[in-house]
Protein backbone atom coordinates (compact mmCIF):
# COMPACT_ATOMS: atom_id res chain seq x y z
CA UNK A 1 0.00 0.00 0.00
CA UNK A 2 1.32 3.16 -0.85
CA UNK A 3 1.23 5.19 2.22
CA UNK A 4 1.38 8.69 1.45
CA UNK A 5 3.10 11.20 4.05
CA UNK A 6 0.50 11.97 7.45
CA UNK A 7 0.21 15.13 8.58
CA UNK A 8 1.08 15.61 12.07
CA UNK A 9 -0.14 17.96 14.70
CA UNK A 10 0.80 19.25 18.02
CA UNK A 11 0.11 17.45 21.28
CA UNK A 12 1.29 18.04 24.87
CA UNK A 13 0.03 15.76 27.57
CA UNK A 14 0.39 17.55 30.63
CA UNK A 15 -0.06 15.50 34.69
CA UNK A 16 0.26 18.10 37.98
CA UNK A 17 3.77 16.63 38.54
CA UNK A 18 5.67 16.96 35.18
CA UNK A 19 5.05 17.47 31.37
CA UNK A 20 4.64 14.05 30.17
CA UNK A 21 4.68 14.17 26.97
CA UNK A 22 5.11 17.03 24.06
CA UNK A 23 5.85 16.93 20.12
CA UNK A 24 3.97 15.99 16.91
CA UNK A 25 2.49 13.47 16.35
CA UNK A 26 0.36 11.52 13.68
CA UNK A 27 -2.80 10.41 15.38
CA UNK A 28 -4.04 9.67 19.27
CA UNK A 29 -6.54 6.91 20.39
CA UNK A 30 -7.77 8.02 23.84
CA UNK A 31 -11.01 6.50 26.00
CA UNK A 32 -13.82 8.91 26.24
CA UNK A 33 -16.83 8.58 28.74
CA UNK A 34 -18.73 7.72 24.84
CA UNK A 35 -15.48 5.50 23.92
CA UNK A 36 -12.40 5.46 22.32
CA UNK A 37 -11.77 8.12 20.47
CA UNK A 38 -9.28 8.89 17.57
CA UNK A 39 -7.95 12.04 16.86
CA UNK A 40 -5.87 12.92 13.58
CA UNK A 41 -4.76 16.10 11.75
CA UNK A 42 -7.29 18.77 11.74
CA UNK A 43 -10.04 16.70 13.83
CA UNK A 44 -12.64 19.76 14.31
CA UNK A 45 -12.25 21.69 17.40
CA UNK A 46 -13.62 20.06 20.79
CA UNK A 47 -13.35 19.36 24.32
CA UNK A 48 -14.11 16.01 25.59
CA UNK A 49 -13.58 14.46 29.02
CA UNK A 50 -10.62 11.66 29.18
CA UNK A 51 -11.48 8.40 30.78
CA UNK A 52 -9.08 5.97 32.69
CA UNK A 53 -7.19 3.72 30.17
CA UNK A 54 -4.80 3.08 27.68
CA UNK A 55 -4.01 5.81 25.22
CA UNK A 56 -2.30 5.46 22.29
CA UNK A 57 -0.05 7.84 20.60
CA UNK A 58 1.34 7.36 16.80
CA UNK A 59 4.38 9.12 15.86
CA UNK A 60 6.73 8.78 12.85
CA UNK A 61 4.92 5.56 12.38
CA UNK A 62 5.09 4.07 15.70
CA UNK A 63 2.63 3.18 18.28
CA UNK A 64 3.21 3.89 21.44
CA UNK A 65 1.04 3.48 24.58
CA UNK A 66 0.42 4.91 27.87
CA UNK A 67 -1.53 4.53 30.94
CA UNK A 68 -3.79 7.78 31.90
CA UNK A 69 -6.28 8.37 34.66
CA UNK A 70 -8.94 10.93 34.82
CA UNK A 71 -8.95 14.28 32.78
CA UNK A 72 -10.07 16.47 29.39
CA UNK A 73 -9.10 16.76 25.92
CA UNK A 74 -9.02 19.53 24.13
CA UNK A 75 -8.64 19.80 20.86
CA UNK A 76 -8.24 23.05 19.27
CA UNK A 77 -6.82 24.91 15.63
CA UNK A 78 -3.52 24.93 16.94
CA UNK A 79 -2.63 21.62 18.60
CA UNK A 80 -4.13 19.08 21.03
CA UNK A 81 -3.83 19.16 25.19
CA UNK A 82 -4.37 16.11 27.35
CA UNK A 83 -4.56 17.36 30.87
CA UNK A 84 -5.11 14.28 33.36
CA UNK A 85 -4.02 13.82 36.64
CA UNK A 86 -1.20 10.98 36.04
CA UNK A 87 0.04 9.26 32.93
CA UNK A 88 2.35 6.83 33.23
CA UNK A 89 4.40 4.93 29.89
CA UNK A 90 4.93 1.06 30.34
CA UNK A 91 8.22 1.01 31.92
CA UNK A 92 7.03 3.11 34.75
CA UNK A 93 4.51 0.94 35.68
CA UNK A 94 5.93 -1.37 38.49
CA UNK A 95 3.28 -3.82 38.83
CA UNK A 96 4.51 -4.66 42.94
CA UNK A 97 3.25 -1.33 43.84
CA UNK A 98 0.00 -1.13 41.85
CA UNK A 99 -0.97 -4.30 43.67
CA UNK A 100 -0.60 -2.79 46.76
CA UNK A 101 -2.26 0.35 45.88
CA UNK A 102 -5.00 -1.82 44.62
CA UNK A 103 -5.51 -3.75 48.06
CA UNK A 104 -5.74 -0.50 49.63
CA UNK A 105 -7.93 1.47 47.38
CA UNK A 106 -10.23 -1.81 47.33
CA UNK A 107 -10.20 -1.41 51.24
CA UNK A 108 -10.89 2.53 51.13
CA UNK A 109 -13.88 1.84 48.42
CA UNK A 110 -15.36 -0.91 51.09
CA UNK A 111 -15.16 1.77 54.26
CA UNK A 112 -16.00 4.59 51.94
CA UNK A 113 -18.00 7.18 54.34
CA UNK A 114 -19.58 9.26 51.53
CA UNK A 115 -20.82 9.04 48.00
CA UNK A 116 -18.13 11.48 47.27
CA UNK A 117 -15.52 9.01 49.23
CA UNK A 118 -16.60 5.53 46.96
CA UNK A 119 -16.82 7.83 43.76
CA UNK A 120 -12.99 8.63 44.31
CA UNK A 121 -11.76 5.37 45.41
CA UNK A 122 -13.44 3.80 42.59
CA UNK A 123 -12.04 6.56 40.03
CA UNK A 124 -8.64 5.92 41.68
CA UNK A 125 -9.34 2.12 41.30
CA UNK A 126 -9.89 2.11 37.50
CA UNK A 127 -6.97 4.25 37.13
CA UNK A 128 -4.75 1.39 38.34
CA UNK A 129 -5.91 -1.22 36.73
CA UNK A 130 -5.19 0.49 33.55
CA UNK A 131 -1.79 0.41 34.05
CA UNK A 132 -2.19 -2.82 35.46
CA UNK A 133 -3.28 -3.68 31.95
CA UNK A 134 -0.99 -1.77 30.01
CA UNK A 135 1.96 -3.90 32.27
CA UNK A 136 0.63 -6.91 31.69
CA UNK A 137 0.34 -6.16 27.48
CA UNK A 138 3.76 -4.97 27.54
CA UNK A 139 5.70 -7.59 29.06
CA UNK B 1 30.43 45.89 83.54
CA UNK B 2 28.28 43.62 83.61
CA UNK B 3 28.48 40.26 85.45
CA UNK B 4 30.62 37.38 84.06
CA UNK B 5 27.97 34.72 84.33
CA UNK B 6 25.28 36.74 83.19
CA UNK B 7 27.05 37.13 79.92
CA UNK B 8 28.47 33.34 80.31
CA UNK B 9 24.71 32.39 80.51
CA UNK B 10 23.34 34.74 77.43
CA UNK B 11 26.16 33.14 75.38
CA UNK B 12 24.56 29.52 76.19
CA UNK B 13 21.40 30.67 75.38
CA UNK B 14 21.88 32.16 72.21
CA UNK B 15 24.11 29.34 71.10
CA UNK B 16 21.79 27.02 71.48
CA UNK B 17 19.17 29.20 69.55
CA UNK B 18 21.71 29.23 67.41
CA UNK B 19 22.13 25.56 67.02
CA UNK B 20 18.43 25.70 66.26
CA UNK B 21 17.60 27.85 63.48
CA UNK B 22 21.25 26.35 62.04
CA UNK B 23 19.21 23.09 62.46
CA UNK B 24 16.15 24.53 60.76
CA UNK B 25 17.98 26.23 58.09
CA UNK B 26 19.54 23.04 56.95
CA UNK B 27 16.43 20.85 56.78
CA UNK B 28 14.45 24.01 55.07
CA UNK B 29 17.23 23.62 52.25
CA UNK B 30 16.22 20.60 51.46
CA UNK B 31 12.41 20.57 51.79
CA UNK B 32 12.81 24.16 49.51
CA UNK B 33 14.25 22.29 46.92
CA UNK B 34 11.85 19.45 47.04
CA UNK B 35 9.34 21.67 46.67
CA UNK B 36 10.53 24.07 43.94
CA UNK B 37 10.89 21.21 41.79
CA UNK B 38 7.60 20.09 42.53
CA UNK B 39 6.93 23.83 41.84
CA UNK B 40 8.41 23.22 38.32
CA UNK B 41 7.56 20.62 36.90
CA UNK B 42 3.47 21.50 37.81
CA UNK B 43 4.06 24.99 36.78
CA UNK B 44 3.36 23.45 33.42
CA UNK B 45 -0.04 21.99 34.08
CA UNK B 46 -0.75 25.00 36.10
CA UNK B 47 -0.61 27.57 33.04
CA UNK B 48 -2.03 24.68 30.61
CA UNK B 49 -5.12 24.12 32.62
CA UNK B 50 -5.60 28.19 32.57
CA UNK B 51 -4.93 28.35 28.78
CA UNK B 52 -7.09 25.59 28.03
CA UNK B 53 -10.26 26.82 30.28
CA UNK B 54 -9.52 30.25 28.72
CA UNK B 55 -9.46 28.77 25.44
CA UNK B 56 -13.11 26.80 26.33
CA UNK B 57 -14.36 29.74 27.33
CA UNK B 58 -13.39 31.88 24.02
CA UNK B 59 -15.00 29.19 21.56
CA UNK B 60 -17.82 28.40 23.32
CA UNK B 61 -21.09 30.24 22.40
CA UNK B 62 -24.84 29.89 22.98
CA UNK B 63 -23.82 27.31 25.79
CA UNK B 64 -25.71 27.72 29.19
CA UNK B 65 -23.99 26.93 32.13
CA UNK B 66 -23.91 28.44 35.84
CA UNK B 67 -20.09 28.89 35.38
CA UNK B 68 -20.23 31.38 32.46
CA UNK B 69 -22.49 33.79 34.30
CA UNK B 70 -21.08 37.18 35.12
CA UNK B 71 -19.85 38.45 38.16
CA UNK B 72 -22.23 39.88 40.50
CA UNK B 73 -21.32 42.75 42.23
CA UNK B 74 -21.75 42.51 45.91
CA UNK B 75 -22.49 38.34 45.61
CA UNK B 76 -21.70 36.09 48.26
CA UNK B 77 -18.32 35.01 47.76
CA UNK B 78 -16.08 31.90 48.97
CA UNK B 79 -12.20 32.67 49.62
CA UNK B 80 -9.81 29.78 49.70
CA UNK B 81 -6.90 30.90 51.47
CA UNK B 82 -3.84 28.70 51.94
CA UNK B 83 -1.21 29.96 54.68
CA UNK B 84 0.92 27.57 56.37
CA UNK B 85 1.27 24.86 58.69
CA UNK B 86 4.07 26.26 61.12
CA UNK B 87 5.42 29.72 62.06
CA UNK B 88 9.01 30.72 61.68
CA UNK B 89 8.96 31.59 58.05
CA UNK B 90 9.38 34.93 58.30
CA UNK B 91 7.03 37.12 57.00
CA UNK B 92 5.26 34.77 55.38
CA UNK B 93 1.96 33.45 56.97
CA UNK B 94 1.78 37.50 58.08
CA UNK B 95 1.87 39.07 54.40
CA UNK B 96 -0.65 36.64 52.93
CA UNK B 97 -3.22 36.65 56.01
CA UNK B 98 -2.86 40.15 56.30
CA UNK B 99 -4.01 40.16 51.94
CA UNK B 100 -6.77 37.82 52.83
CA UNK B 101 -8.56 39.95 55.29
CA UNK B 102 -8.29 42.73 53.24
CA UNK B 103 -9.96 41.39 50.79
CA UNK B 104 -12.95 39.39 52.42
CA UNK B 105 -13.59 42.94 54.08
CA UNK B 106 -15.33 44.17 51.02
CA UNK B 107 -17.45 40.67 50.65
CA UNK B 108 -20.69 40.49 51.95
CA UNK B 109 -21.26 37.34 52.52
CA UNK B 110 -17.50 35.43 52.74
CA UNK B 111 -17.21 31.92 53.31
CA UNK B 112 -13.52 30.43 54.10
CA UNK B 113 -11.97 27.43 53.44
CA UNK B 114 -8.33 27.93 55.43
CA UNK B 115 -6.01 25.98 54.25
CA UNK B 116 -2.91 25.64 57.06
CA UNK B 117 -2.91 25.64 60.95
CA UNK B 118 -1.47 29.42 60.88
CA UNK B 119 -4.75 30.35 58.78
CA UNK B 120 -6.90 28.47 61.09
CA UNK B 121 -5.73 30.45 64.18
CA UNK B 122 -5.59 33.79 62.52
CA UNK B 123 -9.16 33.69 61.40
CA UNK B 124 -10.29 31.89 64.75
CA UNK B 125 -8.66 34.70 66.56
CA UNK B 126 -10.41 37.23 64.43
CA UNK B 127 -14.08 35.50 65.05
CA UNK B 128 -14.17 34.66 61.47
CA UNK B 129 -15.34 31.20 61.31
CA UNK B 130 -14.05 28.73 58.20
CA UNK B 131 -16.83 26.98 56.22
CA UNK B 132 -14.38 24.19 56.11
CA UNK B 133 -10.67 23.97 57.63
CA UNK B 134 -7.85 22.33 55.79
CA UNK B 135 -5.29 22.19 59.18
CA UNK B 136 -2.27 19.64 57.55
CA UNK B 137 -2.90 20.38 53.72
CA UNK B 138 0.02 22.63 53.05
CA UNK B 139 2.62 21.08 54.71
CA UNK B 140 2.91 18.61 51.92
CA UNK B 141 0.10 19.20 49.69
CA UNK B 142 -1.49 16.02 47.66
CA UNK B 143 -3.67 15.78 44.73
CA UNK B 144 -6.63 14.48 46.73
CA UNK B 145 -6.80 17.12 49.42
CA UNK B 146 -7.22 19.30 46.48
CA UNK B 147 -10.18 17.29 44.48
CA UNK B 148 -11.71 17.22 48.20
CA UNK B 149 -11.51 21.30 48.34
CA UNK B 150 -12.55 21.48 44.56
CA UNK B 151 -15.66 18.73 45.21
CA UNK B 152 -17.03 21.06 48.15
CA UNK B 153 -16.46 24.38 46.00
CA UNK B 154 -17.91 23.27 42.90
CA UNK B 155 -21.21 21.62 45.12
CA UNK B 156 -21.51 25.12 47.09
CA UNK B 157 -21.39 27.57 43.46
CA UNK B 158 -23.92 24.47 42.09
CA UNK B 159 -25.65 24.70 44.90
CA UNK B 160 -26.08 28.71 44.71
CA UNK B 161 -24.46 29.00 48.27
CA UNK B 162 -21.43 31.11 46.62
CA UNK B 163 -21.65 33.37 43.35
CA UNK B 164 -18.18 33.55 43.06
CA UNK B 165 -14.86 31.87 44.42
CA UNK B 166 -11.17 33.18 44.89
CA UNK B 167 -8.02 31.74 45.83
CA UNK B 168 -5.58 33.33 47.80
CA UNK B 169 -2.14 32.44 48.44
CA UNK B 170 1.63 33.36 47.77
CA UNK B 171 3.08 33.47 44.62
CA UNK B 172 6.63 32.81 42.63
CA UNK B 173 7.59 36.16 41.26
CA UNK B 174 10.24 34.90 40.69
CA UNK B 175 14.44 35.62 42.10
CA UNK B 176 13.18 34.47 45.24
CA UNK B 177 10.53 37.02 45.39
CA UNK B 178 6.76 36.08 46.37
CA UNK B 179 3.42 37.98 47.02
CA UNK B 180 0.46 37.50 47.64
CA UNK B 181 -1.90 37.23 44.92
CA UNK B 182 -5.41 36.28 44.45
CA UNK B 183 -7.07 34.58 41.63
CA UNK B 184 -10.93 34.04 40.49
CA UNK B 185 -11.36 30.32 40.35
CA UNK B 186 -15.36 30.89 39.59
CA UNK B 187 -17.16 31.73 37.81
CA UNK B 188 -15.64 32.62 34.49
CA UNK B 189 -16.23 36.01 32.90
CA UNK B 190 -15.79 36.09 28.84
CA UNK B 191 -15.14 39.90 28.39
CA UNK B 192 -12.06 39.37 30.98
CA UNK B 193 -10.84 36.22 29.48
CA UNK B 194 -10.92 37.71 25.58
CA UNK B 195 -8.86 41.10 27.11
CA UNK B 196 -6.70 38.92 28.78
CA UNK B 197 -6.03 36.83 25.76
CA UNK B 198 -5.69 39.69 23.52
CA UNK B 199 -2.90 41.45 25.82
CA UNK B 200 -1.10 37.96 26.08
CA UNK B 201 -0.93 36.22 22.84
CA UNK B 202 -1.72 39.34 20.70
CA UNK B 203 -2.95 37.04 17.75
CA UNK B 204 -6.83 36.95 16.53
CA UNK B 205 -8.32 33.58 16.70
CA UNK B 206 -10.82 33.09 14.77
CA UNK B 207 -14.01 32.57 16.78
CA UNK B 208 -15.36 29.32 15.45
CA UNK B 209 -17.78 26.76 17.87
CA UNK B 210 -16.21 24.15 20.14
CA UNK B 211 -18.09 20.55 19.57
CA UNK B 212 -18.76 18.78 23.21
CA UNK B 213 -18.69 15.22 23.42
CA UNK B 214 -21.12 13.87 24.41
CA UNK B 215 -22.70 17.59 25.75
CA UNK B 216 -21.73 20.65 26.77
CA UNK B 217 -23.36 20.19 30.19
CA UNK B 218 -21.92 16.85 30.76
CA UNK B 219 -18.30 17.71 29.68
CA UNK B 220 -18.31 20.77 32.12
CA UNK B 221 -19.93 19.42 35.12
CA UNK B 222 -16.96 16.79 34.37
CA UNK B 223 -14.71 19.16 33.71
CA UNK B 224 -15.08 22.16 36.24
CA UNK B 225 -14.01 20.35 39.07
CA UNK B 226 -10.75 19.08 37.55
CA UNK B 227 -9.94 22.33 36.77
CA UNK B 228 -10.48 23.64 39.67
CA UNK B 229 -8.77 20.65 41.66
CA UNK B 230 -5.83 21.41 39.22
CA UNK B 231 -5.30 24.97 39.94
CA UNK B 232 -5.80 24.46 43.98
CA UNK B 233 -3.30 21.75 43.85
CA UNK B 234 -0.85 24.12 41.81
CA UNK B 235 -1.44 27.05 44.13
CA UNK B 236 -0.86 24.65 47.14
CA UNK B 237 2.45 23.55 45.61
CA UNK B 238 3.43 27.02 44.78
CA UNK B 239 2.60 28.30 48.60
CA UNK B 240 4.64 25.79 49.78
CA UNK B 241 7.67 26.15 47.62
CA UNK B 242 6.97 30.10 49.19
CA UNK B 243 7.28 28.94 52.43
CA UNK B 244 10.44 26.70 52.63
CA UNK B 245 11.92 29.57 50.58
CA UNK B 246 10.92 31.84 53.39
CA UNK B 247 11.59 30.22 56.54
CA UNK B 248 15.23 29.63 54.27
CA UNK B 249 15.80 32.85 54.65
CA UNK B 250 14.64 33.44 57.69
CA UNK B 251 16.09 31.13 59.37
CA UNK B 252 19.49 31.92 57.28
CA UNK B 253 19.34 35.14 58.77
CA UNK B 254 18.52 34.50 62.05
CA UNK B 255 21.77 32.59 62.64
CA UNK B 256 23.59 34.94 61.24
CA UNK B 257 22.33 37.69 63.36
CA UNK B 258 22.95 35.07 66.90
CA UNK B 259 26.57 34.52 65.21
CA UNK B 260 27.11 38.10 65.24
CA UNK B 261 25.63 38.86 68.38
CA UNK B 262 27.65 35.97 69.80
CA UNK B 263 31.07 37.23 68.83
CA UNK B 264 30.42 40.60 70.65
CA UNK B 265 29.07 38.85 73.68
CA UNK B 266 32.04 36.56 73.34
CA UNK B 267 34.22 39.78 73.42
CA UNK B 268 32.75 41.38 76.11
CA UNK B 269 33.04 38.27 78.29
CA UNK B 270 36.48 38.37 77.70
CA UNK B 271 37.04 42.09 78.74
CA UNK B 272 34.90 41.15 81.51
CA UNK B 273 37.58 38.56 82.48
CA UNK B 274 40.58 40.52 81.78
CA UNK B 275 38.97 42.88 84.15
CA UNK B 276 38.26 40.38 86.71
CA UNK B 277 41.77 38.98 86.34
CA UNK B 278 43.79 42.56 86.48
CA UNK B 279 41.60 43.37 89.24
CA UNK B 280 42.80 40.48 91.13
CA UNK B 281 46.53 40.77 90.50
CA UNK B 282 46.02 44.39 91.42
CA UNK B 283 44.47 43.31 94.77
CA UNK B 284 47.14 40.46 95.12
CA UNK B 285 50.54 42.94 94.20
CA UNK B 286 48.73 45.62 96.71
CA UNK B 287 48.72 43.05 99.25
CA UNK B 288 52.16 41.81 98.33
CA UNK B 289 53.50 45.32 98.75
CA UNK B 290 51.76 46.09 101.67
CA UNK B 291 53.41 42.84 103.11
CA UNK B 292 56.48 44.07 102.33
CA UNK B 293 55.90 47.48 104.03
CA UNK B 294 55.25 45.58 106.64
CA UNK B 295 58.00 43.20 106.60
CA UNK B 296 60.62 46.43 106.37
Amino acid sequence: MGETEEKSFKLNIVTPEREFFSGEVQSLVVNTVSGEMGILYRTLPLVTVLQSGIMKIRRNGRWMEAANSDGFVSVLKDGVTVLTQSCEWPHEIDADIIDKEICELQERERKAKSAYEYKMAKAQLAAQFAKLKLKNKSD
Amino acid sequence: MKNITDIKHRIKSISDTRKITSAMETISVVKMQKALSRYESNKAYFETVRKTISNIVLYTKGVEHKVFSSVKENGKEAFIVIASDKGLAGGFNHAVLEFARSQMLGAREPHLFAVGQMCCEFFASRKIAADVAFADASYNPTISEAAEMSEKLYKMFIGGVIDGAYIIFTEMAGHGKMSPKKIRLLPFERAEVVHENEVSAGEEFALHELEYEPSAEEVLSLLIPQYLTGMIYGALIQSSACEHSSRHSAMNSATTNASRLLESLELEYNRARQESVTGELSEIITASMGGYGNCE
